[in-house]
């Protein structure tokens, strides 16, 4: 076989290789592409949403917008001054957060409460097992309109609340696992009903907090009220919302870096300079043997 | 081949490599907490439903009814496994109506303390003797209870992952029984308490009250009237001189008369203005002296009075079932009922608790009115309640219609003129108009997305708007796009509205580009095309019939078959490796001369060569020679074709 035979198959090869890793659905959590219980895809598709990877694709105008963020990776420099200046400009952010950097958000905001990031668990009522506490303790309000129940998946609570700005409750068979060994331990744990959801106005806009992000995910999202409660969520002021879902806070699997690698190459091959090499390379190839015959 | 087999392998052995690396999918995620609801392990803390009714017993014994009502509303909630689901329901309903009992004598206990510390001691009788008849049951229901619990253990113990935690909650439970027949004991004892108290003051008094009219219009008046005497033995003995307190429904306002010498009293009070049915008239009398604290106990009677009041109706004509939020709409109805004063009545509307506006009938109790959604209420659906209010005047009820309404947002129309194609580099405009009902819509914000940038403006006076901007020369944007604009009315009742248009981006870059690249191709298939149509030439019978490519020497024997196979196939190896027989070649120095890298070829040549030798020295060649020669010399013609391709 000739050298330019094995040149053409590891071509073939490596150009499948390329492509496959371009068209495989990505697996990363909250990824609004992952089709996997873990992933995103379900809820997004369904609200419409569009994912963007920094907050310079925030509407400059955040009236009638929603933007969703999920923060588990820490906050740049000059972000959180980006998500005051949306919120009060009129936008309604949902901070869905467990234990991740969702305080930083509310320190910012100067808001007094904050999510605990320890485990919730509920022995009682629950779905399955205590990690899924089931939400009953539903408040009356336009957010929780037909919304008698939700499931969480591995919650925590927020603390510090005021009382007319609560959303949800936990039950009072409820207790926070200080010890984190899912067990009730009478000496220091004490059964109380906890705030797991919370909806503050601010300047013209608002935050509506959730302390448990995995209730928008693909295995979750059609569990009791949980896709009514971010409809609800996502309606508020508004019949016709943009929905922005922020992905660039999650924390990144190596296949979605090599997708963006390959859009960032693939980007590259659209300048003017770059494409003509190429154009010039695949000419030299497919000629070269016209001019060899003609010496 | 071994190099192409071996180069394949390497490369799927190198595809599967890069996927492993940058595809991790089947791995549970290790940063984020959470699990997949579908393969969640599916558990039952038995021990944990124990101790929380024993928790909810606690509550019961300690009187905290309250948090027991909340608790036993939780744990009817609770999903357990079928296998337990009964005996679970069960134990269940016992507690919840142990609870209920002891709510219910706790609360009589406190009543019946509140009408003796009020000397209403033949109230206070009736309430004790309904406690009596609770206190009764009580110890049966705390006995059913621990045969429950025991009968409950019984049925979960398969259900126990935690033995010394079940066992812990179990004897809590009893701990419980145990407090809950004290609290029974200390209910006995007040309820005994009370009793004595409410038997030992005084004779009985009885009080009656005769009413007339029986029926009465609001605003009328009534006149009470009766006698109160006490029992002394069998005789009813008249008390004179003694206050009676004369009350209408719930009314603060109380008339006192004084009985007369034969214990006779009357008195008359104003109807209310509650259009309700019926009310209770009251009389009561309560010792005041000393004396008739000591000797007498208090009496009260009450009685039913019928109300008149003419009957308002209200029928809703016209409401609309769907609103806009901030913009006006109007309801319409009429007010009716017979000798009711319809005209001038005043009207009033609420929506989620808040009034919203209000107005008065016109002649013939007809109306039409005009309401607006206050701005800022939330989008979705509500109760509009037209209300009439009550006319004490004409003595006429009020009267209440609701309506489904939903409030929300309506949509302006949008007209938008942009190039269904752009050659780049240009100046591109997207320009359009505005409007809601035929007029225009000013000041409406108008931004626009094209290649990750963002635009903006207004509309004018006339409703229309216009966006120009430069498209630079970029390969980027080059083939079919996709422009979003959004308009968003000031109007609070306009909601926001989204046009995509979609255009084509050509550029002399892209045609150039498109145009090599179909150069290229051509170039390419020529290629290809030339090359296959030199190789078909080299045909069998070219090979073999072309004088030229004869060996020069000839043999000295006849050309067997053996021989003419040799021939044919030494012309095919000449042509194709260049090599020429000598004329003081053997056949075995040809052999010896061709190159190892034709491998194959050289292989099936040899095989002939060999069967050429022994054609030409050997005494007996074999008959076979000749077919398994010709066979050679095909397979090596074949060899040839698929070198040469």
């Amino acid at each position: 076989m000739s050298r330019l035979n094995y040149f053409w198959i590891v071509l073939a090869v490596f150009s499948a290789t390329l492509i496959t890793l371009w068209f495989y659905p990505p697996s990363a959590d909250f990824n609004v592409e992952n089709i996997r219980w873990n992933g995103a895809s379900q809820f997004s598709s369904r609200m419409g949403s569009i994912a963007i990877n920094t907050f310079e694709d925030i509407p400059d105008r955040p009236a009638n917008t929603v933007l969703i963020v999920v923060p588990y990776i820490e906050f740049a420099p000059g972000e959180l001054e980006q998500i005051g200046s949306y919120i009060l400009g009129g936008g309604t952010l949902i901070l869905m957060d467990d234990y991740g950097h969702g305080n930083e958000v509310l320190k910012s905001l100067d808001v007094d409460y904050r999510f605990d990031n320890i485990p919730l668990l509920d022995p009682l009522i629950h779905y399955k097992n205590e990690q899924f506490p089931i939400i009953t303790n539903i408040h009356a309000s336009p957010l929780t309109f037909e919304v008698t129940t939700l499931v969480f998946d591995h919650a925590v609570r927020l603390v510090n609340v005021p009382d007319t700005e609560i959303v949800a409750r936990s039950s009072s068979f409820s207790f926070i696992d200080l010890d984190r060994d899912t067990l009730y331990d009478d000496d220091m744990e004490a059964k109380s009903s906890s705030v797991v959801a919370a909806n503050t106005l601010i300047g013209e806009g608002r935050i509506i907090t959730i302390s448990d992000p995995s209730i928008i995910i693909n295995g979750m999202i059609d569990m009791e009220d949980n896709y009514t409660i971010m409809a609800n969520a996502v309606a508020l002021g508004t019949s016709n919302p943009k929905v922005y879902f922020d992905q660039s806070h999650l924390p990144e699997e190596e296949l979605s870096e090599v997708k963006s690698g390959l859009r960032t190459a693939r980007n590259g091959a659209a300048y003017p300079a770059v494409l003509s090499v190429m154009v010039g390379a695949v000419l030299l190839i497919t000629l070269r043997p016209l001019w060899a015959r003609r010496r | 081949m071994r190099k192409a087999t071996l180069t394949a392998v390497f490369s799927i052995l190198l595809f599967m490599l890069s996927l492993a690396l940058s595809v991790r999918t089947w791995a549970q995620p290790t940063e984020i907490p959470h699990e997949d609801p579908d393969r969640a392990e599916d558990v039952f803390q038995a021990h944990g439903l124990l101790s929380s009714y024993s928790i909810l017993l606690e509550f019961i014994a300690y009187g905290r009814f309250d948090d027991s009502d909340s608790m036993v509303e939780l744990l009817g909630a609770v999903d357990v496994p079928d296998e337990i689901q009964s005996a679970i329901d069960a134990y269940y309903s016992l507690t919840r109506e142990l609870s209920e009992s002891l709510n219910g004598i706790n609360t009589l206990l406190k009543q019946a303390e509140d009408l003796i510390n009020n000397s209403l001691f033949a109230e206070a009788e009736a309430v004790l003797a309904e406690i009596k008849m609770d206190l009764d049951q009580l110890d049966g229901q705390i006995n059913d209870m621990i045969a429950g619990i025991e009968n409950l253990s019984e049925q979960i113990g398969d259900f126990v992952t935690n033995i010394p935690l079940f066992d812990s909650a179990r004897d809590l439970h009893q701990e419980m029984f145990a407090l809950l027949r004290e609290s029974n004991d200390f209910y006995q004892e007040l309820y005994l308490q009370l009793n004595e108290v409410a038997e030992s003051v005084g004779l009985p008094t009885a009080l009656t009250i005769i009413l007339s009219p029986d029926t009465v219009y609001v605003g009328e008046q009534i006149t009470l009237e009766g006698t109160l005497k006490y029992k002394d033995g069998d005789d009813r003995v008249a008390l004179p001189g003694r206050e009676i307190i004369l009350r209408m429904g719930q009314s603060a306002s109380v008339l006192k008369v004084l009985t007369d010498a034969n214990g006779y009293y009357t008195g008359v009070l104003d109807m209310p203005y509650n259009y309700t049915a019926s009310v209770t008239a009251k009389a009561s009398f309560n010792p005041t002296t000393d004396y008739d604290e000591d000797h007498y106990r208090s009496s009260h009677v009450e009685s039913e009075v019928s109300i008149g009041f003419y009957h308002t109706g209200l029928d809703l004509a016209s409401a609309p079932m769907r609103v806009l939020t901030g913009y006006p709409f109007t309801v319409g109805g009429v007010v009716t009922g017979d000798e009711v004063q319809v005209a001038g009545r005043e009207i009033q509307f609420h929506l989620n608790g808040e009034q919203i506006g209000t107005g008065f009938s016109e002649t013939g109790g007809s109306f039409e009115l005009d309401v607006t959604v206050p701005a800022g209420l939330p989008l979705g659906n509500y109760q509009l309640i037209v209300s009439v209010l009550p006319d004490n005047d004409s003595q006429s009820s009020g009267a209440s219609k609701h309506a489904n309404i939903n409030v929300s947002e309506d949509i302006p129309n949008v007209v938008l003129n942009s190039p269904s194609h752009i050659f780049a580099p240009s100046s591109v405009r997207f320009d359009g108009n505005v409007s809601y009902n035929g007029a225009p819509v000013t000041n409406a914000a108008v931004s626009m997305m094209f290649a990750g940038k963002g635009y903006s403006t207004e509309t004018d006076g006339e409703g229309y708007f216009e966006i120009v901007f430069e498209l630079p020369l970029s390969l980027s944007v080059v083939s079919g796009n996709t422009a979003l604009v959004h308009v968003q009315p000031e109007e609070g009742w306009l909601g926001l509205v989204e046009i995509k248009s979609d255009f084509t981006v050509l550029s002399p870059l892209s045609i150039g580009f498109f145009s090599l690249a179909v150069i290229a191709s051509g170039v390419v298939a020529f290629s290809l095309t030339k090359k296959r149509r030199r190789q078909s030439l080299i045909r069998r019978e070219e090979l073999f019939d072309d004088a030229d490519f004869l060996p020069p020497r000839k043999y000295a024997v006849e050309r067997d078959g053996v021989l003419a196979a040799y021939d044919k196939a030494l012309a095919v190896m000449q042509e194709f490796t260049g090599v020429i027989a000598g004329f003081n070649m053997t056949l075995r120095d040809y052999v010896n001369e061709l190159d190892p890298k034709f491998e194959k070829m050289k292989q099936l040549f040899e095989a002939i060569t060999f069967l050429a030798e022994i054609s030409l020295y050997s005494a007996n060649p074999g008959s076979s020679d000749v077919e398994e020669a010709n066979r050679l010399l095909s397979e090596l013609t074949g060899e040839l074709i698929s070198e040469s391709a």
